[in-house]
């Protein structure tokens, strides 16, 4: 089998690779190793920040997602980590000359709208359930070999399988590692009040507890990040016990809290590798870079690599040849190290017990505004 | 040349000795042995990735005809016979082939050696699968006319590696003054400079013989590990280029 790109890895980054690249007109073939019953308890949510809903916006898929995402208008910080002296600090999108910071998606929708685009396309081939085997690359052409013994030779190999990523095992490529011993706990809630579109972040020593908005006015997704012990004996606890215990750690702010969806859990690290790219061969997404999920960084940061390869390898002859791939490395990479550093810093700061909403607000600007636009009206007003 | 049943036991026993030098790898030939493992890999995966096999299987080479240019002692033909493949060894210096031929025998491996040149073989009308052609197309008289003889002894779809030394002034000081006169791992007059060949002229060469190369990169030695290894850009000194002959 011959195409131009193959893509390892069908989630969200991988997806959104796929569709973005046919779009400027290559030929792609997906590897899914999960096939598409596997990403069906994916509970967590994005909050997906204007560069890119641009990028789903030129492909003609935002349209559809933004029926079932919700506008982030107002973000609230609250510290909780000083009990006698509980801040809370709150901005608003328009101090960034913006209607909304981006719109909250979850993202079981995300998936269901991209995979529903992805089948239209003609130049996209998606293999399901073959998994990743080995790479070979020569001058001209890599060799994707599948577990089913399919062989697939292509001009470029984009690894966009996640933080255990074969690809970067394969390329031999290391990853400079961080743990907190601390876990995420995801799961949606319905609760008393409406959120009015304001997404919050109460922090408290162990980690963050951020309720996002969802598009029903009383319905949040949560994120719980704690001690990983803690985190542990609270996904034990029945219903009733669960429920109590997150109203609780909320503040209150929406009223009583209750779940209503399963639980994921996952460690929370910061993960970076030193190169993205090998001959012919490039990582992008989680495989590159893992933060801990503050700040809606994670799938933004995959979008922006996404973005970046795209136009340096629109209209290419070889969009595999090692001069373009250094040219998006060199795009991507300082933006990815300052991110996980930041985030990095974030977390470590949220996990003891000074922590300081102040300072939070500052940085969260700071990453929020990511565009150049953005970024100029900062300076401007001596926040960047 | 003598063939094998021709020989009497004093030549046998040159042979063997001449063998045992060209086999050991602190010798005569360290460089080419250090060098080897390197080679190895690079032929195995070139051969691997066209025909879709793996090393990891047993005889994984099965049913592949190899030809393997400038023989020698057998350093390259002998691990391709190990991996399944049909192996012929030529070489043009007459006293490698028993040398080869009795090594062959000792390590218990069935190869097809013999004095003959590419020219010479044309006229047998075989072609093969892979040709390994290294290190010898800067000894040719004509390695334009010499490539293009390769590529008719190759069978549709087949590869020829062909690894060289680029002509740089770092090759010559490296490749001559360093590994013929100050190191003295090669006999002094192995090579003329003037008659090494850059990548471009080769890479043309290939085309001309209206091969495609698929692959080129450098083998560089690395002075810390004192291992060779492949580079897909530093092709200075040695380097090495896979093509295939279009069906």
């Amino acid at each position: 089998m011959k195409t131009d790109v193959t893509i390892v890895g069908a989630g969200l980054a991988g997806l959104i690779a796929s569709i973005q690249l046919s779009h400027i007109g290559y030929n792609v073939v997906c590897i899914d190793y999960e096939g598409e019953k596997g990403k069906k308890n994916d509970l967590r949510s994005t909050a997906l920040l204007l560069p890119s809903i641009n990028l789903l916006k030129a492909f003609g898929v935002w349209e559809q997602i933004k029926i079932n995402a919700c506008p982030m208008q107002s973000m609230r910080i609250r510290d909780l980590s000083d009990e006698k002296n509980i801040t809370e600090v709150k901005f608003h999108a328009q101090e960034i000359a913006e209607e909304e910071f981006g719109y909250n998606v979850q993202n079981q929708t995300l998936y269901n709208n991209l995979v529903t685009f992805l089948k239209q396309s003609k130049n996209i081939t998606v293999i399901h359930n073959d998994k990743f085997m080995n790479v070979r690359t020569r001058t001209n052409a890599t060799f994707t070999e599948l577990k089913s013994g399919l062989r697939i030779q292509s001009k470029l190999l984009i690894g966009a399988d996640g933080r255990n990523s074969s690809v970067r095992e394969k390329l031999e490529i290391n990853t400079k590692t961080k743990t907190y011993n601390q876990h995420a706990l995801a799961f949606k809630v319905k609760h008393e009040k409406s959120h009015e579109n304001i997404s919050t972040e109460i922090y408290k020593s162990g980690g963050p507890f951020t309720i996002v908005p969802l598009a029903e006015p009383k319905q949040s997704a949560i994120i719980w990040m704690d001690n990983t012990s803690k985190i542990h004996n609270i996904a034990k606890l029945d219903s009733t016990q669960f429920n109590s215990a997150i109203t609780i750690r909320s503040g209150n702010c929406l009223g009583a809290l209750s779940r209503i969806s399963e639980l994921t859990s996952w460690p929370v690290i910061s993960q970076i590798t030193k190169n993205t790219v090998k001959e012919r061969c490039v990582l992008i997404a989680e495989a590159a870079h893992v933060l801990p999920p503050i700040g809606a960084q994670g799938l933004n940061m995959s979008i922006q690599d996404i973005r970046a390869l795209a136009n340096i390898i629109e209209g290419e002859e070889d969009p595999g040849s090692m001069e373009l791939l250094r040219k998006y490395e060199k795009t991507r990479i300082r933006d990815s190290k300052l991110r996980t550093k930041l985030i990095h810093g974030l977390n470590l700061s949220s996990i003891s017990n000074k922590f300081h909403a102040q300072k939070a607000r500052s940085m969260a600007i700071q990453l929020i505004a990511s565009s150049p636009k953005l970024r100029s009206f900062l300076i401007e007003k001596g926040l960047g | 040349m003598p063939t094998d049943q021709s020989i009497d036991q004093k030549e046998i026993k040159k042979f063997e000795q001449m063998a045992a030098e060209w086999w050991d790898s602190q010798g005569k030939f360290k460089p080419l042995h250090h060098m080897n493992p390197c080679r190895l890999d690079y032929i195995i995966k070139q051969i691997e990735i066209e025909f879709n096999r793996s090393t990891t299987n047993q005889n994984a080479f099965n049913g592949i005809d190899i030809l393997d240019i400038g023989c020698g002692g057998g350093l390259l033909s002998e691990p391709m016979a190990r991996l399944g493949a049909n192996v012929t060894g030529v070489d043009a210096a007459a006293k490698n082939i028993p040398i080869a031929q009795t090594h062959a025998k000792q390590s218990g491996l069935d190869i097809h050696y013999k004095v003959a040149t590419a020219e010479s073989l044309l006229e047998d009308g075989k072609q093969f699968d892979a040709i390994l052609n290294m290190e010898v197309v800067e000894h040719v008289r004509n390695p334009k006319e010499y490539i293009k003889t390769c590529a008719k002894l190759l069978k549709p779809n087949g590869i020829m590696i062909c690894s060289t030394i680029n002509r740089t002034s770092k090759s010559f000081f490296l490749a001559i003054l360093g590994a013929e006169y100050v190191l003295r791992w090669l006999p002094k007059g192995t090579h003329d400079w003037k008659k090494f060949i850059k990548p471009d002229e080769l890479l043309n060469m290939i085309s001309n013989a209206e091969l495609e190369v698929v692959d080129k990169r450098g083998f560089v030695l690395n002075p810390i590990a004192w291992e060779w290894q492949t580079s897909d850009r530093d092709m200075s000194v040695n380097y090495v280029t896979t093509s295939t002959k279009p069906y």
